[in-house]
């Protein structure tokens, strides 16, 4: 934990340094309206924080910050836009990590993240977690791992859908333990979770939508899935603690067209990084059930690049994805 | 008791009221435009609710819900252009009643109705709400499925008069259902290059294509090129333009039986309120003495397609307010306003904030009331639009169709669909079949392909799952008696109308 | 004598697109998956399912209206009503076109007019009025209220 804060403020300190260097060298920008474009429709939680975002950047922002909705194709669409802009700063984007590193691999599309994209921040971190009934014999994420190796094909779990990340978690176990399960993809993550409550699945795989019911003690949660504990329940591990080498980023981020002017990204980084750190904005994450992360421009594009590799080998080896074929 | 006299204190002030009068009034106008619906007054409405408190904003957001599902009925039956998806089944009846002059009849019997099947439905979720919720807990994938396949069974033969047409255009409607991502392996289907597709046809779009648009494409065949052509007069008569005792007595018991429906339809996530009113429909015209009469302007019709659909506005929350599962788009956005507020809905929320939830259930209740009294005064200006010529009314309506389909994505491609379902509405309706089982097919294609395949992945590809769950089973097996009910009444018409033919 | 009347149009038509969708579109538009082992993994079963139905239906509805054959058309065939309606839809797409072009409120403008005349309004004060109103309404419901953003066009 305290590594992580350490990080943060050294992240901070570096930021505002760059800044501090980057400063005199505009002027111009911004002198019309940015459209910022959000992959979703209006009302979900990424449109709620991404504008809740734009109010408080607006602040240092010398011209009306316009947030445009446009939803289509899985977020797919507004990232394709995106890519295709004029990078001339005007037109930036809420970037959604799951489009950017699973979706290339799954189906074609027109943007490729290594290379059509000017990458300025991570502003937040969903946040996911393993579930099992109350009454399954399983306390630990090892008990359940092992009894789903000895009973081939009798485990089920429910996801939000094939090719997201914490299916991609599971199947990593999966090969990696030599499980053959069966994965259910449910329309929402609302539904998998209701599908564990009702009996009808073994384990469900999920962002927080568990969490009341895990409060309630309806469900039990064995592992976590992302690199960070989960605030509300301090006492159970994340994967890595658990011995296994992965762990789930995902989050909403910023990010424009390719071949942005440095002096436009500073601008936009500065505005929109100090916006993140002010407390309407943690407040509103954390009633998200979103967890506050954030990564500078520099530390998004390594995660990128990391992360490519990675999520094509494993999507290839499930089979999954139009490339495979 | 301490907790009810809290939420008095918490609801009785001037901005709560005011808000559930704003939303329920904003609800009922944008509902009443063809091309807007309530869905996209909730979504624009949130970002106004950050600085609001909980109550207030949420106040007004299930007033702008309630209200939108009832505003819909209006077009419906004036202009035979629903305003939400909810109020197709409402204009099979309802227009057929404005031609006769009876328009104002029509609309008070839908407000009556409606705020009916709405309070009856709070008042199911406000006393029985946790054990309803278990519903959804059960309704496994095989339940689903099979209740799915019995809904459109039952859905679909009811519009039109030809049974092979409606079943043509129900199958047409599945075929639409499965453009966009596959649900199983995340791979495209039917995409064309576009991306938009991913996410299947817009509803909305399809909608306002599908029945707006074909409607504005009849009547440029029939009005029009020199001539200023009127609306259908109203009638002058006194009885025409009231609802009697005699007449709301007859529509009791389809209003009742419809809210029932919508009630267990909509504690089941996913069915929505426009199933609702089919289905609700369907079975008023089973049980009414004069069946044939549906479709011809039955008022019985209207009463049971708007109690049914509204009657889900209540029962959707159940789900949504003890589990947290949405039951349709505009619950889901209502799902998403909550979280803003910092209220999870599940099964903490009624322990942890039990006076904010009762709270809630007083601001549905008085927006029964508001939609009642908004709806009783808006339907006297609302129904004079027909003394407007049909020359100006039709371009208004498509403006609007066209602004509203690219409003709620911000997208030019959603026109295009609005477009190209309005060429294939109007095709269709040129050639005698009707469109709702196509719009029902089509909002059920998905729910069913998702459940029917998540079950063959549970029992490893054998069918057998279907009847061995003793839900499913039961299901299916109304099915197979109604399917065998129809052909045998089929056979019978046939017999009926060769002999008469023959004399 | 078998009469060819709307019906068996209407079905063999959509016989044909059923026909269309099961051996050209669906190979074509969706893509099959390698790791397919079960049906219920295919990406295709309800492609093929809902177009079987399909062409199932609209062949029921061929052999009916071949039996009713001898009937004979209730309403003969006149094109001439189809062809306005035609004609409004081309409109109606031209007005979809252009709205990215030149913009939602010009295309508007331009496409009201057009219906207005079709209409049969004359009265130039009618029709000047009538965009003024809608136009103005959808500003401040669209623009002002609900804070849509419109394409880019040439002219507002």
């Amino acid at each position: 934990m305290t590594d992580s804060r350490l990080l943060r403020i050294i992240v901070g300190c570096l930021i505002l340094l760059s800044l501090a260097f980057a400063a005199p060298a505009f002027a111009a920008y911004p002198e019309k309206p940015v459209n910022l474009l959000i992959p979703y429709g209006g009302g979900g939680t990424t449109d709620v924080c991404a504008r809740m975002l734009a109010n408080l950047a607006q602040k240092n922002f010398a011209s009306p910050i316009v947030v445009v909705n446009r939803p289509g194709g899985g977020g797919v669409l507004m990232h394709e836009l995106l890519a295709q802009a004029k990078p001339d700063g005007y037109t930036l984007g809420v970037v959604s990590t799951g489009v950017l590193t699973r979706t290339p691999f799954l189906r074609k599309v027109r943007y490729d993240p290594e290379k059509d994209f000017t990458y300025i921040m991570l502003f937040a971190l969903w946040q996911y977690g393993l579930v099992v009934q109350k009454d399954a014999p399983w306390k630990t994420l090892d008990e359940f791992l092992d009894y789903a190796k000895a009973n081939p094909g009798k485990v089920t779990y429910s996801t939000a859908g094939t090719g997201s990340a914490q299916y991609l978690a599971m199947e990593y176990l999966a090969q990696l333990k030599g499980i053959k399960w069966t994965h259910i993809p449910c329309k929402g993550g609302i539904n998998a979770v209701t599908a564990l409550l009702g009996g009808h699945v073994t384990a469900c795989a999920q962002a927080v939508e568990w969490k009341p019911y895990v409060e309630s003690g309806q469900l039990r949660l064995l592992a976590v899935l992302g690199g960070q504990r989960i605030p509300a329940f301090p006492n159970v591990k994340t994967l890595k603690e658990l011995g296994y080498d992965y762990e789930v980023v995902s989050g909403p981020g910023l990010a424009g067209p390719k071949g942005m002017p440095p002096e436009v990204v500073a601008y936009v980084t500065k505005a929109f990084t100090e916006a993140s750190q002010q407390k309407e904005f943690l407040d509103l994450l954390s009633k998200l059930e979103m967890l506050p992360y954030s990564l500078n421009k520099k530390q998004f594009e390594d995660y990128i690049t990391k992360s490519i590799p990675l999520k094509r080998k494993l999507v290839n080896s499930l089979g999954l994805g139009y490339q495979s074929k | 008791m301490d907790n009810l006299m809290a939420a008095f204190d918490m609801f009785f002030q001037f901005h709560v009221v005011a808000g559930v009068f704003v939303g329920v009034f904003l609800g009922i106008i944008l509902g009443s435009i063809p091309g807007l619906t309530a869905t996209m007054a909730i979504a624009l409405i949130i970002p106004m609710t950050f600085t609001l408190d909980p109550v207030v904003s949420v106040g007004l957001l299930v007033g702008a819900y309630k209200g939108g599902n009832y505003g819909g009925s209006i077009p419906a039956i004036l202009l035979n252009t629903p305003g939400t998806p909810a109020a197709s089944a409402t204009l099979l009846d309802g227009h057929e009643l404005a031609k006769q002059g009876k328009s104002l009849k029509a609309l008070k019997m839908a407000i009556y109705s409606s705020v009916m099947g709405d309070t009856l439905s709070d008042l199911v979720l406000i006393l029985v709400a946790p054990p309803l919720a278990l519903i959804a807990l059960k309704m496994g994938p095989p339940e689903m499925a099979a209740l799915i396949f019995l809904s459109l069974l039952i859905i679909t033969t009811v519009s039109g008069e030809s049974m092979i047409k409606g079943l043509i255009v129900g199958a047409i409607g599945l075929v639409v259902g499965t453009i966009g991502l596959d649900s199983v392996t995340a791979v495209r289907r039917f995409g064309f290059g576009f991306p938009e597709l991913d996410e299947g046809i817009s509803l909305v779009p399809m909608l306002i294509g599908l029945f707006a648009v074909s409607e504005f494409l009849i009547n440029t065949e029939s009005v029009g090129m020199g001539k200023v052509v009127q609306f259908f007069a109203r009638s002058t008569k006194p009885e025409d333009n009231r609802v009697s005792g005699k007449e709301f007595r007859a529509c009791v018991p389809p209003i009742l039986l419809s809210t029932g429906i919508g009630t267990l339809l909509g504690a089941i996530p996913g069915i929505g309120p426009s199933i609702a009113a089919f289905a609700g429909y369907a079975q008023a015209k089973k049980i009414s003495k004069h069946p044939e009469r549906f479709g011809k302007g039955a008022l019985e019709g209207v009463a049971a397609a708007e109690s049914g659909n509204n009657a889900v506005c209540g029962a959707n929350l159940i789900p949504l307010l003890t589990l947290g599962i949405p039951g349709d788009i505009g619950a889901a956005v209502l799902l998403g306003a909550f979280m803003i507020q910092g209220l999870h809905p599940g099964p903490m929320l009624f322990q942890e904030n039990i006076v904010t939830v009762y709270a809630i259930f007083m601001a549905l209740m008085l927006a029964n009331v508001f939609n009642y009294f908004i709806g009783i005064f808006y339907i006297r200006f609302a129904s004079k639009v027909v003394l407007i010529p049909k020359g100006y009314i039709f371009p208004a309506v498509l403006a609007f169709c066209f602004f509203g389909a690219y409003g709620f994505n911000q997208s030019l491609f959603d026109v295009w669909i609005v477009v190209i379902f309005g060429l294939i509405g109007y095709l269709l309706r040129r050639n005698g079949f009707p469109l709702a089982p196509l719009l029902i097919a089509f909002m059920l294609e998905p729910i069913l392909e998702g459940a029917f395949r998540q079950s063959l992945l549970m029992s490893g590809g054998s069918m057998a799952i279907f009847f061995t769950h003793p839900i499913s089973g039961t299901f299916l097996s109304l099915a197979v008696v109604g399917i065998v009910w129809m052909v045998i009444g089929g056979i019978r018409n046939a017999k009926a109308k060769a002999k008469n033919t023959l004399v | 004598m078998v009469k060819f009347n709307r019906d068996t149009m209407a079905g063999s038509i959509l016989l044909a697109f059923s026909l269309i969708l099961a051996f050209i579109i669906t190979p074509d538009q969706v893509e099959m998956h390698r790791s397919v082992a079960l049906l219920a993994l295919s990406p295709r079963l309800f492609c093929y399912i809902t177009a079987g139905l399909l062409g199932l239906t609209s062949a029921v509805l061929i052999i009916a209206s071949l039996k009713k054959g001898h009937e004979a058309d209730a309403h003969p065939t006149s094109w001439e009503p189809l062809l306005r309606g035609l004609f409004c839809t081309a409109i109606a797409c031209a007005y979809a076109a252009l709205a990215g072009i030149i913009g939602f409120f010009v295309s508007t403008a331009l496409a009201m007019t057009a219906f207005l005349l079709y209409f049969g309004v004359r009265r130039w004060v009618g029709i000047v009025l009538f965009l003024v109103v809608v136009l103005g309404f959808i500003y401040v419901l669209f623009i002002q209220a609900l804070k849509v953003v419109m394409p880019d066009g040439l002219l507002y």
